[in-house]
């Protein structure tokens, strides 16, 4: 079995609970915040709905500087706005994904800040590392934002207090 | 390739981040809940210490059914919180080194009696189920702790008080 084909299940799987979570995220809640060291719903979701874009810059180029790029989040003012975001990065991505070669995943990247190297890893390293268990991370942080505002939280790897997929 | 060679890099990494969230969760807080519906401090930091156990027992087993589930075990300080980790992912760490890639390729079912929950092979139950689940209910421990003005330590990049960058 080719690499590819050994990660697009569980991508699908995840991008799929992954949108679950972003359409419940209510546009009058986006300047929501749990604490005011937090970021507010809306940036979070759109952290969320643009990191599957790493999967695409991942298998497409050899590093990213941050000094280069600094990160701009995108202004969104309703939740389409966020599902388009998702939907696009989460295409292209999965297209990114499906036409890499095993040999593409062996390939060394590395995340920079100007002369800083953060880390140099192999790709598929990075593509579980720091996408695919990021991805989960902000998502899961997203659960309890739903949860504080009452919106029913999806079940994820089990039943939720709203939901059973058991 | 080895695919226990290729998985432990990534869990020492996810158990180590994991270690650094458990040993920051205050006994004293252990019944706050940020919602009627959550699951305690106490009760979540407990699930997620033990979560590792699933690796042990995919790859010691054909099948899980969740209607007979074991006794979950009482944990009141922080110290008991952190042995309770350590002892579970060492033996996880300890079946993942010695399962071969034709242990990773059988499938694993989990079941609630009757119904089969799913089928997968080992490898994608250790993926979602154990490692992806971790991350999952670490994350909600982070926000409880900035709710309750602990300092969250920076996991795939800098947190609003420690950066890695």
């Amino acid at each position: 079995m080719s690499i590819s084909q050994s990660l697009l299940p569980e991508f699908d799987q995840e991008m799929a609970g992954t949108r679950r979570v972003l359409e419940r995220v209510p546009a009058d809640k986006f300047s929501w915040g749990p604490h005011e060291k937090s970021m507010n719903f809306s940036r979070l979701a759109v952290h969320v709905a643009e990191l599957p874009s790493w999967t695409t810059l991942t298998l497409n180029t050899s590093e990213l500087d941050f000094a280069a790029k600094p990160y701009a989040p995108t202004q969104v003012e309703k939740t389409e706005d966020l599902l388009n975001i998702f939907d696009k990065c989460v295409g292209e991505a999965r297209a990114a994904l499906a036409g890499a070669g095993d040999e593409e995943f062996f390939k060394n990247w590395t995340l920079r800040n100007g002369e800083q190297v953060l880390f140099t890893m192999p790709k598929i390293a990075v593509l579980r590392g720091f996408v695919m268990n990021h991805i989960i991370h902000h998502r899961a942080q997203l659960t309890v934002y739903l949860r504080l505002n009452d919106i029913p939280v999806p079940g994820l790897y089990g039943p939720s207090a709203d939901e059973s997929n058991f | 390739m080895n695919l226990s060679q290729s998985l432990l890099p990534e869990f020492d990494q996810e158990m180590a981040g994991t270690r650094r969230v458990l040993q920051r969760m205050p006994a004293d807080k252990f019944t706050w809940q940020p919602h009627p519906k959550s699951f305690s401090l106490g009760k979540l930091a407990t699930h997620v210490a033990r979560l590792s156990s699933w690796a042990t027992m995919t790859l010691a087993s054909e099948e899980f059914d969740v209607s007979q589930p074991g006794e979950v075990p009482k944990v009141n300080t922080t110290e008991k919180l952190l042995a309770l980790f350590d002892k579970t992912s060492a033996e996880a760490r300890e079946a993942i080194a010695n399962a071969s890639n034709e242990d990773w390729s059988k499938p694993w079912t989990l079941r609630n009696g009757d119904h089969v929950v799913f089928t997968m092979p080992r490898i994608a139950v250790l993926r979602a189920m154990v490692m992806n689940h971790i991350i999952h209910h670490r994350a909600q421990l982070t926000v409880y702790m900035r709710l309750n003005d602990i300092p969250v330590p920076a996991l795939y990049g800098p947190s609003a008080d420690e950066g890695n960058m």
